[in-house]
């Protein structure tokens, strides 16, 4: 998966009323659907088909294959509320629908024009009907217009966003400087196990994976997160806090990382750099590892919390290839026009979908440790300043030279989950097999 | 998980394994060799403040007792992408043991054999050991400091 390959999409949930039926209907569907693998090969439009834990179930997927699966992703994710930080405005009570209840399906449609997009949508949700099937929402998600009305790769606080993503070995991809792990040999792809079940991963060895092995390799798990960002809070933080208008767009350089261009702090500590963000050779080439105290790129910063590389001093930092996650976002409502003099209360955010063979030790690790609890890497308290579950009360910590450091007091939540479920998603020949799958 | 007790940021967990028939003698030697050294692999791993093994009952079983920093899901699986070797050096020794690579059956394995804390008391409860060992460096550095002044 590659994030903004495609700048339109609908997340269609679906849950299964007739499990023959539907059964047979995924089958059918798997013919139209792209691979994980085979990501290039369609240029025009992405079909994606994963099942919750709860859809699995539901569709008849027989009790000792259903006990195989790993518990975070029987239990589903509104029961791992409190691991994930989902609490407060965050928890699931106050999820919108339909993930108030537990979905069974996702049905991603991905398309490079509005067109293409609606009539694949229209002539899904119209085939649902016979087959067992039935919609219970879908989520309109499309890339943001930039100031002359063309579509940018940008997130509603104003970043760009979706430069990194994990290189993979066999992906087909070119591994650019940046995207895979960095070692004595320079960057190299992480194993496809991390990413994909049945395959050998980080540690060399093929883990055990859910049963029947011929329904679950080279399956994977997706994880769709569904947050609300707070943009009017986001902006009126950044103008609290600094010290005149250069200062906004260094506080903000600082929160993520990156300044809004894309340019990396870590490479362009001082001031913005157009030019290097917009190089995909250069604009991620670099590990922290001649940061640790992080007086470049603040060790709180969103992206180097999300992706440590090798900036991490002691112990933790040896296991960061073990939690990485393939990342694909879109935004969702109205951008909240630069010149607003108010909160005009709009929903709007992202839809995330994270890749990983394994929830717990990747996306749960990720979310848990590394944005809502800062002792991994010595910022005690500080969550991450753009994502973590803040109250108000939190703080941010910018390393300096020659000066003391800076502390940003008072840090509410910018981002409040709005919804989510964990999903498998099958290889194609195990989604074709579905039909034959029962109990 | 009522075999956890936590207090601020420490957890404490305290587990009994059977140890395998004329394998303590072997276990001896791993535990005294891990834990020489002011530690080794152990502090390496930096989140664990104090750990404990001791074989009793005739040699028949081992007790494990630990007091670490976060939660046990968390702390646990980080041991076992860590140091997996050693952790099948210890409790290979002793009856059912999973292997340390197989993280759900390792948990459950720990946690199967763990018995409930009645009492927990700690003087730090909101300190980890990364905060305990920065502050004593910067206290050594303050008393070079001073030393150098005076």
């Amino acid at each position: 998966m590659r994030p903004y390959r495609f700048p339109f999409a609908h997340y269609h949930l679906l849950n299964v009323s007739d499990p023959v039926k539907a059964r047979r209907w995924f089958s059918g569907v798997a013919g139209r659907c792209t691979s994980v693998a085979g990501l290039d090969a369609p240029p025009s439009m992405a079909f994606n088909v994963a099942l919750s834990w709860q859809g699995l179930s539901a569709a008849g997927l027989p009790e000792a294959s259903l006990s195989s699966f790993p518990q975070e992703f029987q239990q589903g994710m509104a029961a791992r509320a409190d691991r994930l930080g989902d609490v407060g405005d965050s928890a699931p009570a106050r999820w919108d629908a339909p993930f108030n209840e537990r979905v069974h399906a996702l049905v991603v449609v991905s398309a490079m024009t509005i067109a293409d997009r609606d009539t694949a949508s229209t002539a899904l949700l119209s085939d649902l009907r016979d087959n067992g099937l039935t919609a219970v929402g879908a989520i309109d998600a499309k890339l943001l217009a930039g100031p002359d009305g063309r579509l940018v790769p940008v997130e509603h606080f104003g970043y760009r966003d979706g430069i990194t993503q994990p290189a993979i070995e066999g992906s087909g991809e070119p591994a650019l400087p940046g995207a895979g792990i960095s070692d004595a040999n320079g960057w190299r792809a992480l194993k496809a196990g991390e990413f994909v079940l049945g395959r050998p991963d980080e540690t060399g060895a093929v883990p055990d994976l859910p049963t029947p092995a011929s329904f679950t390799g080279n399956g994977t798990f997706v994880v769709l997160r569904k947050l609300h960002q707070h943009v009017w809070a986001f902006r009126s933080f950044l103008r609290s806090s600094a010290t005149d208008e250069a200062d906004v767009a260094r506080v903000a350089a600082k929160l993520m990382g990156r300044w809004q261009s894309g340019a990396p702090l870590a490479l362009a500590a001082e001031q913005d750099d157009p030019m290097l963000a917009r190089d995909p050779v250069r604009n991620n080439e670099f590990t922290y590892s001649d940061d640790l105290r992080g007086t470049s790129c603040p060790i709180g910063a969103h992206v180097r919390r999300v992706n440590p590389r090798s900036g991490l001093a002691g112990p933790n930092g040896t296991s960061v290839h073990r939690h990485r996650l393939l990342r694909q976002g879109l935004p969702y409502g109205s951008r909240l026009p630069a010149d607003a003099t108010a909160d005009d209360g709009a929903e709007r955010g992202a839809i995330m979908l994270l890749v990983n063979a394994d929830i717990a030790r990747q996306f749960e690790f990720v979310q848990k440790v590394w944005i809502n609890d800062g002792d991994f890497a010595g910022l005690e308290n500080d969550k991450d300043p753009i994502i973590g579950g803040n109250d108000g009360s939190g703080t941010f910590t910018i390393p300096r030279v020659g000066a003391p450091r800076r502390r940003l007091p008072g840090l509410p939540a910018f981002v409040s989950t709005r919804g989510g479920e964990y999903f498998f998603l099958p290889g194609i020949a195990a989604l074709r097999s579905l039909a034959d799958r029962a109990s | 998980m009522t075999v956890v007790m936590k207090v601020g940021k420490i957890s404490a967990l305290t587990a009994i394994t059977k140890i395998l028939p004329d394998h303590a003698a072997a276990l001896r030697q791993t535990l005294q060799g891990l834990t020489a050294a002011s530690g080794g692999k152990i502090a390496s791993l930096g989140t664990i403040h104090i750990v404990r093994w001791v074989i009793f009952d005739n040699d028949t079983r081992l007790l494990f007792a630990t007091n670490f920093d976060g939660d046990v899901e968390d702390y646990m699986r980080d041991f076992a992408e860590r140091a997996p070797e050693g952790i099948d050096a210890i409790w290979g020794h002793c009856e059912g043991y999973p292997g340390a690579r197989d993280y759900p059956k390792l948990r459950d394995y720990i946690l199967g054999s763990a018995i409930e804390t009645t009492g927990y008391y700690c003087a730090y409860p909101n300190s980890t050991v990364a905060d305990i060992n920065k502050a004593l460096a910067w206290k050594a550095k303050f008393d070079t400091f001073l030393d150098q002044i005076g």
